[in-house]
């Protein structure tokens, strides 16, 4: 054993036990969250790393949260079905979705994207009838798995645990495949990869699919877990979020949504007494990090474990030369 | 003999200018044919009608007897044909068996589907890597088997691309000017090495090429086009010899090296 995995391991079991140690109602929320938006900030990086940014995924996991709700109110349909088919539909709108919408790259898809989630949006705020417009959907059931009802916030902490820790296991396992190296290969140079045979929008539309279901499990874990769904909660701020976690944690890695969704997830929440800060300290280190660590925290623990010296050094002169230019 | 490739009466129009205007041509087998042209002959744009980067305005393609007009990029790489690009196309962060393995996977596994079909998985995992081994033999970048791809010298990558088109088994390579970027010696060795893709694999070439002496030294046939047009077609010799030739292409004072 060496001290890393010794050190992995305790961190792990630091990470499951904490919230039955403290047992603080606040801070197990708080990790909920940061476990539930991990999940969502996962199938965000699948789209990143093969170079569509998509600002739909806040809409598409809240058709996954309205899914499960409906499900579970209107249908009586139990928990963990319920909470399937919330990432059944959010694969299945990337599934229907995907052969049009990515076709276009770059800006085009943003906006195409981006116009798609505010329709699905509108869509909840106008079909009152069916998705209870401004006030949602209300008095959902707690998640129930196997006769075991997650009343405790602590349990519900374990369930978004144990599903980020499944789609951070699924991402790592695609992209160490023959999938990964697709993924790598349509960001870096789509033409190639289709002169030798890829079929670019095939993998694209299946990338797709996989994320949506993540971003659809997202939304059933949240409706369950607040045991409302509102509209608001799933604006293209979400998928932002989203899209920032990734950018702060480092996009080369799935660590680094993970680390992301842990740095940015409990902002809010810590500075809520402070909430006109909150956005300039979110815009401040956002700056911060875009200019000095464009690879994220993964970035900079990459450039430590491999020829430290070399790279940190050639960072440090970069911020020098940075400063003499201003 | 007649080779795979067949184009008839292709015609490209961007807006009112026609960027390959009515170019019919037919590979041989085991041929290695040479198109050259000045800038803007619509050399390039031939090989993207080809193998479908951008659509066809009026004509033809048929590849084994199989008409593939207005097939995309990834079905004409399935059914054969592979090109390579003008600059270095290679994939700069990952290493150069890596390079060559994904030539090899895009081609076996083009398709998502394919992926679900878990012996066909298993037999692409199994080959792969004598696959590798054996391109880069082939391509003599053995001994860099581990570098990242984008630390190599331009020459070598341009190789290192050359590879992966044929790790994705091609019957019919098209070249999009190898030697642009090389220095002498470079392109000397890639003219080596485009023979023996013909001789050793048995795979037809068609090369689009600036660098008159390779073309000469390499090419089996030659086409020349201008304007998009097609205004001379023979060996070596002739073409050096037709004067329409030497008027719109190799200027007047011709110097041969």
């Amino acid at each position: 054993m060496t001290m890393r995995s010794v050190l992995l391991a305790l961190g792990f079991v630091a990470i499951v036990v904490w919230p039955f140690l403290v047992d603080n109602t606040f801070y197990t929320h708080i990790g909920v969250s940061v476990w539930m938006f991990t999940i969502l900030a996962l199938s965000m990086n699948l789209m990143l790393r093969m170079g569509q940014l998509s600002l739909a995924h806040g809409a598409i996991m809240g058709l996954g949260a309205y899914t499960a709700a409906l499900l579970m109110l209107r249908l009586d349909v139990p928990f963990l079905p319920a909470f399937i088919c919330s990432g059944l539909v959010g694969a299945l709108v990337a599934a229907i979705t995907g052969p049009v919408m990515l076709r276009v790259k770059g800006v085009y898809f943003v906006l195409l994207t981006f116009a798609f989630g505010e329709i699905i949006v509108l869509m909840f705020i106008d079909w009152v009838s069916l998705f209870g417009g401004h006030n949602g959907i209300f008095g959902v059931p707690r998640a129930e798995l196997f006769g075991f009802v997650l009343r405790d916030r602590s349990y519900s902490y374990l369930f978004a645990l144990g599903l980020a820790a499944l789609a951070y296991l699924i991402l790592r396992w695609i992209y160490s495949t023959e999938t990964g190296a697709v993924i790598d290969a349509l960001h870096d140079d789509e033409d190639l990869a289709r002169s030798l045979g890829v079929n670019a929008l095939g993998y694209r539309i299946g990338i797709f699919i996989v994320s949506g279901f993540m971003a659809g499990i997202a939304g059933g874990f949240y409706a369950s877990y607040f045991t409302f769904v509102t509209p608001e909660s799933f604006t293209f701020w979400t998928a932002v979020d989203a899209l920032v976690m990734n950018i702060l944690g480092g996009i080369a890695l799935p660590l680094g949504a993970v680390i992301g969704a842990v740095m940015l997830v409990p902002l809010p929440e810590l500075l809520r007494d402070s909430q006109e800060y909150q956005i300039l300290f979110y815009g401040l280190i956002l700056i911060f990090f875009l200019k000095f660590l464009p690879d994220g925290v993964v970035g900079v623990i990459k450039s430590l474990s491999t020829d430290s010296s070399r790279s940190l050094g050639k960072r440090f002169m970069k911020i020098l030369a940075w400063r003499q230019v201003k | 003999m007649s080779g795979l490739l067949e184009a008839k009466g292709l015609v490209k129009r961007f807006g009112g200018l026609s960027a390959v205007d009515d170019v019919s041509f037919s590979t041989g087998e085991r041929e290695i044919l040479g198109v050259i042209g000045p800038n803007g002959a619509g050399k390039s744009t031939l090989f993207n009608l080809i193998t479908g980067t951008i659509p066809i305005t009026a004509g033809t393609v048929h590849f084994d007897g199989k008409d593939i007009t207005g097939l995309k990029p990834e079905q004409v790489a399935n059914l054969g044909i592979v090109r390579t690009f003008q600059a270095a196309t290679v994939f700069t962060e990952k290493t150069v068996q890596e390079n060559i393995r994904i030539g090899y996977q895009f081609n076996q596994l083009g398709r998502p589907t394919s992926l679900f079909n878990r012996r066909r998985v298993k037999e692409f995992r199994r080959k792969a890597e004598s696959l590798v081994t054996e391109v880069l033999d082939f391509v003599q970048l053995t001994s860099y088997r581990d570098r990242a791809a984008g630390e190599l010298s331009y020459g070598r990558q341009k190789v290192l691309g050359v590879a992966m088109a044929l790790a994705a088994g091609p019957r019919q390579l098209l070249m999009d000017e190898p030697a642009a970027g090389l220095n002498a010696v470079e392109t000397e060795r890639m003219g080596q090495l485009i023979k023996l893709i013909r001789d050793v694999k048995g795979i037809d070439v068609v090369l689009v090429e600036h660098d008159m002496a390779m073309v000469t030294s390499v090419c089996d046939r030659i086409l020349v086009i201008d304007r998009g047009r097609l205004i001379a077609e023979g060996s070596p010799e002739e073409i050096q010899q037709n004067p329409d030739v030497i008027e719109a292409y190799l200027g007047v004072d011709l110097e041969l090296d």
